[in-house]
């Protein structure tokens, strides 16, 4: 019949270890009366949860009125062009991330409870107790549907054991995402290594193969799946291959990138940026690594290869300095202002700075058409951190946002500002719902987030 | 069984399907793991162990067990008693995963809830125990809906509160509580009304015909609460939209009104008439009235529509502030008010482009910048002034559109473009390269404009040094300037002098007064004929901070300003700012010692840490210093405070060892051990009874660190010996310190 969809969901170009997911296309979409009286007709929920650290300068940060008549904050304003598409949510707290007899360590409680809203063990050696964070939580439910469960980025390199924070174990202050309670998610900081997971098939030695002739010939990831792209373009309608070229070319600039950084840190030597050294592969500048992996989640949400995401711009912690936009110092000692107003104007560029990043982000997911919406309408990126003020070490008012409309349940375009103290894991759950995951409760929950649906 | 020994890996294992999140998943591990789990009866006796470790180990375990944990109930309330946290936080999340086997937990719940027995908790703690015990009642079901009830009714605002609370974690299971919640809607207080309100919207539909019908109340509270409630409820009450729409129509109370407008806007009632009934509401002098009636336009993309042409009529209205008020709706809008740009510049025109309608157009984004540059390109002065105010409001997503401009014919639009991208900083950066032909433009005002741009979006360095060298040189007078603050701004204060950034410091722009004031601060000392003249802009609020922080860069030299930084620390609480500055000036400032002396002895932790640094750099009189900081390194202070002494102690060297003991106590504590090691470092301590107890401290830095001031001691450390041969003999940390010691100490075995 011909309502059926012309193509499977899970179709892959493929080519010499290479397998490369696609875009939505119309041709995979059942026809239009048939998906209405199916109620099928509906693109798949992302989910993802972008990490800062250190805290933010909340008086550039929260706006004065609540409901959508609000004026965006000095820090919030790169996204101005995305304000409709945007929750600000004030006063969640992570009751987990407080000391709670235990002593110093709030910036490894803080990033070691984000997701997992369970107190984390003091430990610094085997012993790691957390919890099993809410993005795992979704990719237990959701994650055989795709190629991956679940993708985890980041931009700083970091110890998973040893001490980093008073007594507290690396993995704490470095991951965000925990399989289960004692072991985290490694995050992939290369973009090469992204790129390769997202576009390899299973076959290790076809993978080497194709990565060494790539390389002999400067070739493109793209000229090995060749064929089945001009059979699959010749099936489609001209606005199916037009998306399918624009991918491709997607695809393409992206893997540029990817080669140009690897270049331009090889030539480098010593190859020293930022006050950090630079693994090879990595881009030297931070906004380019930053925008490179959010590239790369966008084309993994895009091609549904995964439906789950966390990236951490930073480390807990993290000492980084900016001097690329006039910050020489660290901006974790920045973030111990006590209450100097130069430091404070300087942590709240840098809140800012990590902000256009985030902008970017949006600005590439509401770019991308999918079905009735665009991929931000169908996404849920929260934005944030365990603490809130940097210098203060405090776990309540945190600095939270959440783009997208989460495939219609999202009202967004709203300053909501919660009464003090509600647990950030009821956000947590309601993103977790709406990925279709039967879960009611999770780490220290109360219940769903009110507010969200409007 | 200890945590450790569970086989978590394997909850890769689990089915897909569980429900039930962590918990379940705990639980999975649990049954998983190879070793048994300890007894329910095991736990309970650990829960109640003098060890705190291991009563956080039974209490976490019990919270994961679900409804195994029934037996551990009465041991469970108990631990709603214990002084830490992280068990009572355990046990009041095993008593909710019991749900309805915790029933003989109700009155002990409810007894929680009450205000009157908070025993002085901190708020934030007092906040938790309300809401997760809360929570604990809701999860035991309808079997508590009855007392619940009868709480609602209570003299005490937090147990009022806390069963709404929990009633509305219920859902719909608590519908026979509405009657008693709508009560609580005329709450005279608020947490205990807002919490009725959340709790029948939570109930639901169910509720719905209860809400219309107090729609009616006499009580304006009752009748907003009703309205509130109405507004939250999901999936909306559609019965009730006739009612909705008939009560807003009428409606004379403004709180109530302003309650009503996001309920009729989620009622089903057509957009149209929805913007009809609230749109007069949108320019009333009501600052709570205007906000709630535009939220509730702004509510759908359907309201937005329909209200935009009716906003765009308001622009017209005779009243100027309707008109302001309409602009800034529009504005709201953003992007979606496209079609009402033509009204919208008319009306900025008439009012001189006030802010509220520069504002509005840079809310409705880079579709508003053409007609803008238009204006610019005119040349009339007068609208030319306003366009150029509103062209600076525009964010990022304007940067393609003013890189365009910066390409016009009108030099006035160059500048201007030049200018609004300059204000955007390091965010117009991808507008560089058409900045960097305006540095060679034929009209010196657009090439003043673009090299501060390129400096502001921090284009790069390298290139745009030797231009802005090049263009002091120019004829022109603000090319001039502008490459001077271009060079101060870029690290080049060398070049230009302490004259030339003096020169700048009189620029009537802002960016290069702020460039030539950081500049001067990159020369230190040899800044110091500039003293006087920052000192002039102290007051400049823009400039304070810098100005500041270069008076600390020159050093002793700034002494000059102590007099007007002692001014300034009275007018609002800067001290925090002063102090280090005072510090940097040091003995020049002993004008104000008697500030510092207080400030020692202030309840702001900050202001007693800066002020302790800043006596020893300041104060001559070095006993006079001690006297104050060596009680300060003890264990009463704040550790920030201790941390501060510390490092003041230090350069009092050998003269400091009276703090030693206080610096001592210090060691324990990771977060001021560093300090603490470095001040006795310095002092050297010298006693052997204090080096005997840091033998004894868990860091092995601060044992060797006693070791080698043992063995420097020589044989007078003789007591030392036998401790040190211990440690010798077990302390492979530390070892070879210990064994060096004791060849000093006993130089002959």
């Amino acid at each position: 019949m011909s309502q059926l969809p012309v193509l499977h969901r899970r179709t892959f170009l493929r080519g010499l270890g290479a397998a490369m997911a696609l875009p939505m296309l119309e041709a995979m979409w059942p026809a239009r009366s048939m998906a209405a009286a199916a109620g099928a007709a509906k693109a798949p929920t992302r989910m993802a949860f972008l990490f800062v650290p250190n805290g933010a300068h909340m008086p550039d940060w929260t706006p004065l009125a609540n409901g959508a008549d609000y004026d965006l904050p000095y820090i919030l304003q790169p996204l101005q062009a995305y304000k409709n598409d945007l929750l600000i949510l004030t006063g969640l707290a992570q009751d987990k991330g407080r000391s709670n007899n235990d002593g110093g360590g709030d910036h490894a409680r803080s990033a070691g409870s984000w997701l997992t809203c369970s107190q984390p063990l003091k430990s610094e050696g085997s012993q790691i107790r957390v919890g099993i964070s809410a993005d795992q939580v979704a990719a237990h439910h959701i994650g055989e549907q795709t190629r991956f469960g679940s993708l985890e980025m980041g931009l700083e390199a970091g110890r998973q054991g040893g001490k980093c924070d008073t007594g507290y174990s690396c993995a704490y202050s470095n991951n965000i995402s925990w399989r289960n309670e004692s072991t985290p998610m490694t995050r992939e900081i290369n973009p090469r290594l992204v790129f390769e997971r997202l576009f390899a098939n299973a076959v290790p030695k076809e993978v080497s193969e194709s990565q060494k002739r790539r390389e002999l010939y400067k070739k493109s990831i793209l000229d090995f799946v060749l064929e089945d792209a001009k059979a699959l373009r010749s099936k489609v309608s001209g606005n199916d291959a037009q998306k399918l070229d624009e991918y491709l070319t997607s695809v393409r600039e992206i893997e540029q990138r990817v080669v140009q950084a690897e270049k331009a840190v090889a030539s480098a030597n010593p190859s020293v940026a930022q006050g950090y050294e630079i693994p090879e592969g990595i881009p030297e500048s931070y906004e380019e690594h930053a925008r490179l992996m959010a590239d790369m989640m966008v084309l993994a949400f895009q091609s549904d290869t995964t439906r789950v995401c966390t990236f951490m711009l930073a480390n807990e912690g993290s000492n980084r300095s900016y001097k690329n936009i006039g910050i020489a110092d660290g901006h974790h000692s920045l973030s111990h202002h006590q209450g100097d107003h130069a430091k404070q104007m300087k942590i709240r560029e840098i809140n800012r700075f990590h902000m256009q990043q985030f902008a970017y982000l949006l600005s590439r997911l509401s770019s991308i058409q999918e079905g009735d919406g665009t991929l931000l309408d169908h996404s849920m990126i929260a934005y944030g951190g365990g603490l809130g003020d940097g210098d203060r070490h405090n776990h309540d008012d945190l600095p939270i946002l959440l783009a997208g409309r989460g495939n219609g349940t999202i009202q967004s375009g709203r300053h909501i500002s919660y009464a003090p103290e509600t647990p950030m894991a009821n956000l947590l759950v309601s993103m977790i719902q709406r990925t279709g995951a039967p879960v009611d409760s999770f780490g220290d929950s109360t219940g769903p987030l009110r507010g969200l649906e409007g | 069984m200890p945590f450790d020994k569970l086989k978590v890996s394997r909850l890769r294992t689990l089915p897909r399907t569980f429900v039930g999140g962590l918990c379940a998943a705990v639980m999975a591990a649990g049954a998983l793991a190879d070793d048994a789990p300890p007894s329910v009866d095991k736990l309970i006796e650990r829960l109640a162990s003098r060890d705190l470790a291991t009563r956080r180990e039974a209490g976490f375990q019990l919270s994961h067990l679900g409804a195994g944990a029934k037996p551990a109930l009465p041991a469970l309330l108990k631990a709603l008693d214990d002084d830490d946290k992280q068990v009572w936080s355990y046990a009041v999340a095993a008593i909710a995963n019991l749900g309805p086997d915790a029933r003989e937990a109700i009155p002990v719940l409810l007894d929680r809830l009450d205000g009157r027995k908070a025993r002085g908790r901190r708020e934030r703690d007092f906040r938790q125990g309300i809401m997760r015990t809360a929570y604990a009642l809701s999860r035991i079901g309808p079997v508590a809906v009855p007392p619940l009830i009868k709480a609602l009714a209570e003299s005490d605002t937090t147990l009022r509160a806390g069963a709404a609370r929990a009633l509305g974690g219920m859902g719909p299971a608590a519908r026979e509580a509405v009657p008693a919640l709508i009560q609580n809607l005329g709450d005279s207080q608020d947490p205990a009304r807002d919490e009725a309100i959340q709790a029948i919207a939570l109930i639901g539909p169910a509720a719905g015909s209860a809400l219309v019908a107090a729609l009616q109340d006499s009580e304006a509270r009752r009748r907003a609460g009703a309205a509130g409630a109405l507004a939250q409820i999901d999936p909306p009450f559609r019965d009730g939209a006739r009612a909705i729409e008939q009560a807003a129509a009428k409606e004379q109370d403004a709180s109530v009104r302003a309650a009503l407008f996001p309920a009729l806007a989620r009622s089903g009632v057509v957009p149209e008439r929805c913007v009809a009934l609230i749109l007069p509401a949108v320019t009333d002098e009501n600052d709570a009235l205007r906000h709630a009636a535009l939220n509730a336009l702004l509510a759908t993309p359907a309201l937005r529509s329909a209200a935009v042409p009716k906003l765009a009529v308001l622009l017209k209205d005779a009243n100027p502030g309707v008109r302001e008020r309409a602009a800034r709706s529009l504005g709201r809008v953003g992007p979606g008010a496209v079609a009402a740009l033509p009204a919208l510049l008319d009306a900025a025109r008439a009012a001189d482009g006030a802010p509220a309608y520069a504002e509005a157009l840079a809310e409705i984004g880079p579709q508003a910048v053409p007609p803008l540059l238009d204006i610019l390109q005119k040349k009339k002065s007068a609208e030319s002034k306003w366009a150029l105010r509103a062209l600076h409001g525009f964010g990022p997503p304007a940067v393609p559109v003013l890189a365009e401009a910066l390409k016009s014919n009108s030099p006035e639009v160059r500048a201007a473009a030049a200018g609004a991208l300059g204000d955007m900083g390091h965010e117009a950066e991808a507008a560089a390269t058409p900045l960097f032909v305006l540095t060679k433009d034929a009209n010196p005002a657009v090439q003043a404009a673009a090299f501060r741009a390129l400096v502001a979006v921090h284009a790069d360095t390298e290139r745009l040094k030797p231009l802005l060298q090049a263009a002091l040189a120019s004829k022109d007078t603000d090319v001039r300037k502008a490459s001077a603050a271009g060079l101060a701004a870029l690290g080049g204060a060398a070049t230009l002098g302490v004259d030339g950034l003096l020169d700048l410091l009189a620029d009537d722009n802002a960016a290069g007064r702020l460039a030539a004031v950081q500049a001067l601060g990159q020369l230190g000392a040899r800044a110091a004929p500039a003293v006087d003249a920052l000192l002039s802009h102290l007051g400049d609020p823009a400039l304070q901070s810098a100005v500041v922080d270069t008076l600390g860069q020159i050093g002793p030299a700034a002494a000059p300003a102590v007099p007007r930084l002692l001014e300034i620390s009275k007018k609002g609480d800067q001290r925090t700012t002063i102090l280090p500055l005072l510090t940097a000036i040091g003995p020049g400032a002993k004008e104000a010692l008697p500030m510092i002396y207080a400030a020692v002895k202030d309840y702001n932790t900050d202001v007693r840490a800066s002020a302790a640094t800043a006596l020893a750099s300041v104060e001559t009189d070095q006993a006079k210093a001690l006297a104050v900081l060596t009680p300060l390194a003890g264990n009463r202070e704040s550790g920030k405070v201790r941390r501060a002494v510390a490092h003041a102690l230090a350069r009092y060297g050998p003269a400091a060892k009276d703090a030693v003991p206080g610096l001592i106590s210090m060691l324990d504590k990771e977060t001021e051990r560093g300090e603490a090691m470095r001040a006795l470092k310095a002092i050297g301590v010298k006693d052997v009874p204090n080096l005997l107890t840091m033998l004894s401290a868990r860091d092995p830095r601060v044992r060797t660190f006693a070791c080698d001031s043992l063995g420097s001691l020589g044989p007078e450390a003789k007591d030392a010996a036998p401790k040190l041969r211990e440690i010798a003999a077990q302390d492979s940390a530390v070892k070879a310190a210990a064994q060096a010691a004791l060849k000093k100490i006993e130089p002959g075995q």
